[in-house]
């Protein structure tokens, strides 16, 4: 603009001008000829002498409402390019809107430019307000909408697609973003834009879902859908109806389309959402062969384990400590029954050779065995428990540091080993200190009961049978505590995938008086029944809140919340009505955040009830209004939630809800860890302690998982908090940021670990730091180093059931056993590739990336312990990396070795077993790839299914050229399926080890844990007589 | 830099002698090339820190290293700098092919660079180096022709970090018309860069521009216009000091004009207080106007004003004039005015020493009113040295009467002035309104010193206490209270 001006003055007739008073005396004249030379020329000096035109801007104005001047849109644009200089663009653009034709859109100028983008901002403000308020708004300015609309076509004729989409969607028009959609020249990549930022960007719900719609409708009818994308919108309007046509579709088309089929329904399981997943599966067909193509095992293990579990625990002597010993007995009885289910469906893969030429029954079977949850939960703890790195030996090292009689640190150990092994079917830990696991009594036996249903967790076919010791048998009940943790277990197991059990702790339910019992039950129900929102339990749960117990009504209040998540349902106002007539806080916390979980993701629809809990005069209900407002929000990133919570946290009386307040950030920004850190940083050096420790959680859910390091800088300095509940919190939280991550990308990790070791040796920490750092421990390790905290799946949704999970989890600051709801959010980092039959084909796949930067971290040595007695779990250091690399090599042989002898003994071992061994035997081969690893440190590293792949490693795999299978999706990670390129050939598959073997889940799982020496110890320990082995080769 | 150049600008104006300031740099040992060759690579690695650390800070401080190194730069060492840029911008060859003029056997010596891009920060700062270094050299045309294509480049970018090289560009592109005395060619030019900088939010550049712009108008006596212009556009809150001390000076001098010279005062003043020492030539043309305004409000200026070191030379017309003024002497003011007369007319302040005759006789008159409680007409218009009758003196002193100047009354049948009897200052609200100025001109120094300061960011993170010493404060804290407890019981 300046070049244009700088040409100007030579333009026009007199040269240099110094003032335009003359051309303004003009326009006070009376001829219109004279008053339109003045404004043409006005017009044509305005940027040099606008300061001077502007005082007579109201002649101006004066001009344009002049509705007999023929010139009146000159007088406008005069006017509107003087308020522009001015600085009032509204209204400039007043002006400008009335200059009709002579205000040139496509003019360069910066001028028109800035102006453009005011009208659009308006536009967009206009049309926002007009879509949501309810009552009528009056219509747009009609030349405003049509320079919009005319630069959108612009966008759209210059191939600018993207801009056009990002304006129609704040716009609000539909009918444009369909259109620039349609008319781009690469469809599906704008698709998919738009999908994306729909979800990233559009922060209100409904019409969210409008576009969603839409996208469906343009994905059906471009000339390839893509399924995949297709079903993940109908899932999020929640249209199970749609989702089931696609897949029935899907079914029935040719082999590539059912693996299509089974990739969709992996990954709308990813997104874990029950109650949709469900509706999905009952549309679906029934397929004719139903019954002899191999029942669901869900039923199966409904059908039959009872009472095989019940003869189990018969035969096994009372004592509850006893019991967790003859639960192996009890185990191998029920594995009978799993290798008839493996049998049952053998010999149709084996028949069939190399190729699944697989029927419309056996496919719909298939399906439904993903959709409901079975086949991956089945894949992901085959997975969990074959690769189970758990090191015994840091659990060993705490026990060995904290004081016996400190009840708390008691806990909290079995907190951490069930945290360590959840998912991995391991409990070697509590069977090999069974006397200091009688130590738990009463609430404390409850908590370790319950731990072995987040060891099993997922081992849905098993689950009834493990618990079955603690379960009354033949009507004599054991001590109620462990048959209420036991409820609580059979829920963590089943947690999300309840069909099964629901009846069973239903019935239970009923079955007892007792607040213990019913506590367990109330929230095994809720788990076990997450969000299908069944009127039945339902209305059980409310009798037992109506009983008025504390305990009972507390965890009646959670599992009511549990039971309707997302429902948003009228159920709330009920729930809020009790919590205002009871007496006891427990019953009001319980319900404020079932109340809280009622309404998740519901964002503005919730609002309402937000306003109603958070004015409350309870400070318990405020409290869970601010769980609402968390769950409402999760993980948007909403700006008015966050405004709304920042307020909370400064302004609350009650130190609970300003401490919630902040936590809550954590939920509301999980999607954008990234600012977590910066907007908490001020609370985080608040002089409450309630709000760092709020801070420092915030930080650790919405961060989880990533390892970043502005996390971590915030979280340094509380963990040495003068206060010991913010120790604990930034603890617990930098455990939460720093799981899977390995010394080689954050070096971080290994002083984070030698700082938990020293807090709890040392004998001045209070028992608040020192729990915390024990729980910290086995967050870091959780899962067996094989899981991560993801309260997002990987296409950017949340997980309903993680976060859930962790809105429950930071219960525990009140109730303990709450604290197992953390293995809700962990999330199985793997790549597991599977072939048309749902089975895994052997397949390798690279990761080009040094092997150090994800591996896992080394065993604890034990010669180490002795040397250095003060930090007996101290972890290698950064600079003596060749000396890890040593100990690492050592404690390979030590493995190997190890393994040697686990061969030897089972040969001796029981017969039945070898059929599997067969199997088994062609493929374990993964120590030896992992030898060539560690002799030199390559630029890749060669993985092999089911391969762990943390999230960071990502984007380093994948799958080599030439290689026999083709992955449907680009993501390596999850549950890929295969397509088989050579389809005549024999396929090699990966064996199944059945996690159901507990005697030989043990040994070899605790093998490459514990390193030789101690491995050895351990069996010398406990010998249980007819200790099955699973035979595993090199 | 921005101001040094300034000062060397007034300073021409008023001492020619002052100024010699590049020309001696040309014929210097190799050694000072080098290292002012360092000097320029320095600035440019500072320039890419602070664009990358996002810190305005280190380009502030590469300015000021520039500014330094700017008396040691020669075409040679200009050239070699040239040669860092990567080919295809055009900046190394612009300066290059501006100085084919020089008259050197300098050939580039440095080794072309072999970057394929430098960040446009860096590489308006190429051009911003060669403009200072022609305009230092008096090469007005290839400094215009440099400045053009400069302001041409950073036109094409939008970006922040780029503001505060660009206003220097700015500056100086103003600075090499105005040495041309074409000012009123590029008005239109800087006004369409200042409508972008409003636009962008470019605070430094609308500051820049803003004052470059009342400069320009004041440069052709537009002060209407300038005043139009000033009153129409907002200042950014946050202004360097510079820029507003800039400001303040042209304010003050519109409003001189245009007759609100108590206004005017208290801007000029502002500015001269926040100038920095250094610059020398921009407190000399601000004292000037202070100290015209400061007669015409009737004040006189303390003797220290004219006496400071370094400004006694270039004041002394002024300081005449104030002596004539002080005594009320209309003589002795004409001769000044006669005296300096070229002077007053470079430095613009003529048209208002005219108004100052008036001043002068009204003077004279309270220092009468003051010694003689009662005078004739006559007798005061000997002592005044006015010509006329009595009637005109008569009528001059009734307008001193009405306007305030005097207090007395005029005997219009006996032909006197009978002055009236002075009251006790102290019993009015006078000292007290005094004071309050005062206090407040204190109060406002105090509260602009603490928003100046700065405070790193987690500077207060370090002294976390460590958990022993946590420890062993707690346990001094338990002991205090168990002794105060102690003593509790003691006394009961």
């Amino acid at each position: 603009m300046a070049a244009v001006a700088v040409a100007r003055p030579s333009e026009h007739g007199f040269s240099q001008p110094t003032s335009s008073a003359g051309l303004l005396a003009m326009l006070d004249e009376d001829e219109s000829v004279l008053q339109v030379y003045a404004l043409k020329q006005l017009n044509r000096i305005v940027d040099e002498f606008w300061a001077e035109i502007s005082a007579e801007i109201s002649k101006l104005e004066a001009l344009y409402e002049d509705e007999g001047f023929e010139e009146r849109e000159l007088a406008a644009l005069l006017a509107s390019k003087v308020f522009y200089h001015l600085g009032e663009l509204d209204e400039s653009l007043t002006y400008a809107l009335g200059a009709g034709p002579l205000f040139d859109v496509s003019e360069e100028s910066e001028y028109v430019q800035t102006l453009v983008a005011k009208c659009i901002d308006q536009y967009v403000e206009l049309s926002v307000k007009a879509n949501e308020s309810k009552e009528k708004q009056p219509p747009l300015d009609t030349r405003l909408v049509a320079i919009v609309e005319r630069m959108l076509n612009k966008c759209i004729t210059d191939g600018q697609y993207q801009q056009a989409v990002g304006i129609a969607l704040e716009c609000r028009r539909l009918d444009k973003l369909e259109e620039a959609i349609t008319k781009s020249d690469d469809v599906p990549a704008l698709l998919a834009y738009t999908l994306r930022v729909s979800q990233t960007l559009v922060n209100r719900r409904e019409f969210r879902h409008e576009v969603l719609r839409t996208l469906v409708k343009l994905y059906t009818h471009s000339g390839s859908p893509d399924y995949i994308n297709i079903c993940q919108c109908l899932m999020f309007l929640d249209d199970p109806a749609g989702v089931a046509a696609i897949l029935d579709k899907l079914v029935k088309g040719d082999s590539d389309d059912a693996l299509l089929a089974y990739q969709v329904a992996f990954d709308l399981f990813e997104n874990e959402f029950q109650q949709f997943l469900l509706n999905v599966r009952d549309r679906l067909p029934d397929p004719r062969g139903h019954a002899e193509a191999g029942h669901p095992p869900a039923e199966g293990a409904e059908s039959t384990p009872p009472a095989e579990g019940a003869t189990a625990a018969a035969d096994a002597t009372a004592s509850a400590s006893a019991a967790l010993a003859a639960e192996a007995k009890d185990e191998a009885s029920a594995m009978e029954e799993d290798t008839g289910a493996a049998e049952s469906h053998a010999p149709a893969i084996e028949g069939l050779g190399d190729l699944p030429i697989a029927t419309y029954a056996e496919r719909m079977t298939r399906l439904k065995g993903v959709l409901s949850g079975e086949t991956p939960i089945n894949l992901a703890l085959q997975f969990l428990y074959s690769r189970n790195r758990a090191d015994l030996l840091v659990l060993k090292n705490i026990k060995g540091a904290v004081d016996v009689r400190n009840s708390v640190c008691h806990g909290a150990i079995i907190y951490a080993n069930g945290l360590m092994h959840a998912g991995t079917t391991v409990d070697t830990f509590l069977r090999e200190n069974l006397e200091w696991l009688s130590r738990s009594t009463n609430w404390a036996k409850f908590s370790a009961t319950a731990g072995l249903g987040v060891i099993h967790r997922g081992h849905l076919q098993q689950g009834r049978a493990l618990m079955a010791p603690y379960l009354p048998q033949n009507g004599v009940s054991g001590s109620p505590y462990s048959e209420g943790g036991a409820l609580y277990a059979l829920g963590l197991i089943h947690a999300n995938h309840g069909e099964s059990i629901k009846t069973f702790l239903l019935e239970s339910l009923r079955n007892t008086t007792n607040e213990i019992i019913q506590h367990g039950a109330c929230l095994g129900l809720g788990l076990a029944a997450l969000g299908t929102a069944n009127e039945e339990i339902f209305e059980d749960l409310k009798s037992v809140l109506f009983t008025d117990s504390a305990n009972a009504g507390e965890a009646a209040g959670i599992g009511m919340g549990l039971l309707m998540v997302g429902s948003a349902s009228e159920k709330a106002g009920e729930m809020l009505a009790y919590a205002h007539e009871t007496q006891h806080e427990k019953i009001i916390r319980g319900l404020a955040l079932g109340i809280a979980l009622v309404v998740y993701g519901r964002e503005e629809e919730a609002d309402t009830l937000i306003e109603q809990m958070t004015r409350d005069q309870d400070p318990i209900l405020r409290y869970g209004g601010m769980y609402a407002l968390a769950m409402a929000y999760r993980a948007t990133a909403n700006n008015s939630a966050i405004r709304r919570l920042l307020h909370f946290a400064v302004s609350d009386v009650s130190d609970d809800v300003r401490r919630t307040a902040v936590m809550a950030l954590g939920f509301v920004l999980c999607s954008e860890p990234e600012q977590c850190p910066r907007i908490v940083a001020l609370l985080a050096e608040s002089y409450n302690p309630h709000v760092r420790y709020g801070a420092a959680m915030a930080v650790g859910i919405a961060c989880a998982g990533t390892g970043l390091t502005a996390a971590l800088d915030l979280l340094e300095p509380l963990q040495k908090d003068p206060t010991d509940f913010v120790r604990q919190g930034a603890l617990i939280a930098t455990a939460m940021v720093l799981i899977q991550e390995t010394e080689a990308r954050q070096p971080r990790v290994a002083a984070f670990r030698k700082h938990l070791d020293k807090v709890i040796g040392d004998k001045h920490e209070e028992t608040m730091g020192k729990m915390g750092a024990i729980l910290a421990a086995g967050i870091l390790d959780a899962g067996g180093r094989n899981v991560t905290i993801a309260l997002r799946s990987r296409s950017e949704h949340d997980r309903v059931t993680a976060v859930v999970g962790m809105a429950v989890f930071t219960q525990w600051w009140y109730w303990y056993p709450l604290a197992y709801f953390l293995s809700l959010t962990f999330a199985p980092t793997a790549l597991i590739g599977l072939n048309g039959a749902l089975q895994m084909p052997r397949l390798e796949v690279t990761s080009a990336a040094r092997p150090s930067l994800f591996a896992y971290p080394a065993p604890l040595s034990d010669k180490k312990e002795e040397e250095v007695k003060k930090v007996p779990t101290a972890q290698l250091s950064t600079t003596a990396r060749a000396k890890t690399k040593a100990k690492k090599d050592a404690a390979e042989k030590a493995e190997k070795g190890k393994e040697a002898i686990e061969k030897v003994g089972a040969k001796g071992g029981k017969k039945e077993e070898e059929k599997e061994g067969g199997d088994a035997m062609e493929v374990e081969k993964e120590p030896e790839a992992k030898k060539v690893k560690k002799e030199k440190e390559p630029e890749s590293e060669v993985l092999s299914n089911p391969a762990r792949v943390i999230p960071a490693q990502e984007k380093y795999v994948r799958f080599p050229e030439g290689s026999r299978y083709a992955p449907l999706k680009k993501v390596a990670a999850g549950w890929v399926l295969l397509k088989d390129l050579k389809p005549g050939e024999p396929e090699e598959l990966v064996s199944q080890h059945a996690p159901a073997e507990q005697g030989a889940a043990a040994a070899p799982a605790a093998a490459p844990a514990a390193a030789g020496g101690a491995a050895a110890a351990a069996d010398e320990d406990e010998p249980p007589p007819p200790e099955p082995f699973e035979f595993v080769p090199q | 830099m921005a101001r040094e150049v300034e000062m060397a600008d007034a300073e021409k104006d008023a001492a020619p002698s002052a100024t010699a300031p590049a020309t001696a740099a040309t014929v210097q040992p190799e050694d000072p090339e080098k290292a002012a060759l360092a000097d320029l690579t320095g600035a440019v690695s500072l320039i890419e820190r602070s664009v990358e650390q996002k810190e305005p800070r280190f380009v502030t401080r590469a300015l000021r290293q520039t500014a330094a190194a700017k008396k040691k730069i020669t075409p040679k060492v200009l050239r070699n700098f040239a040669h860092t840029f990567p080919k295809q911008l055009e900046v190394g060859s612009v300066l290059t092919q501006a100085l084919q003029s020089e008259p050197s056997s300098t050939q580039a010596d440095g080794v072309p660079s072999t970057k394929d891009s430098v960040l446009p920060e860096v590489e308006i700062y190429g051009y911003l180096v060669g403009l200072v270094f022609f305009i230092d050299q008096k090469k007005i045309d290839v400094a215009k022709t440099v400045a053009n294509l400069a302001i041409k480049r950073i036109q094409t970018y939008n970006r922040r970090t780029l503001d505060s090289i660009a206003a220097r560009v700015y500056f100086y592109f103003s600075l090499a018309y105005e040495r041309s005395n074409e000012l009123n060619t590029i008005r239109a030019t800087l006004l369409g860069l200042h409508r972008t900088a409003t636009l962008r939010h470019d605070e430094i550049g609308q500051e820049t521009l803003l004052n470059l712009l009342l400069r320009n108008y004041l440069h052709y006596n537009l002060y209407e216009q300038a005043e139009k212009l000033r009153a129409k556009t907002q200042r950014p809150e946050t202004s360097s000091n510079q820029q507003l001390s800039r400001y303040l000076y042209y304010q003050g001098r519109i409003q001189a004009i245009q007759l609100e010279y108590t206004d005017a005062k208290e801007c000029l003043l502002q500015a001269l207080r926040k100038a920095p020492q250094s610059a020398k030539g921009f407190r000399i043309a601000c004292t000037k106007w202070a100290t015209i305004v400061r007669l015409l409000l009737g004040e006189i200026p303390e003797r220290t004003t004219f006496i400071q070191p370094g400004l006694r030379e270039a004041l002394k017309p002024y300081f005449e004039l104030t002596n004539a003024v002080r005594i009320g002497n209309l003589e002795l003011f004409h001769d000044a005015a006669e005296k300096y007369g070229a002077v007053f007319q470079t430095d613009k302040t003529s048209n208002l020493i005219v108004r100052l005759r008036h001043n002068v006789i009204r003077t004279g008159l309270r220092r009468i009113n003051l010694s003689y409680s009662r005078i004739s007409l006559k007798d005061v218009g000997l002592k005044l040295g006015l010509e006329g009758t009595v009637e005109d003196i008569e009528s001059i002193v009734t307008k001193a009467i009405r306007d305030g100047g005097i207090d007395a009354t005029v005997d219009h049948a006996k032909g006197f002035v009978q002055s009236k009897e002075t009251g006790d200052i102290y019993s009015t609200v006078e000292p007290q309104s005094a004071f309050h100025s005062r206090i407040s001109f204190c109060l406002n120094t105090h509260n602009e010193a603490v928003k100046a300061m700065r405070y790193p960011p987690g500077s207060h993170k370090g002294d976390l206490e460590t958990e022993e010493k946590r420890r062993e404060r707690q346990q001094q804290e338990q002991d205090l209270a168990k002794q105060l407890a102690e003593d509790d019981e003691d006394e009961f």
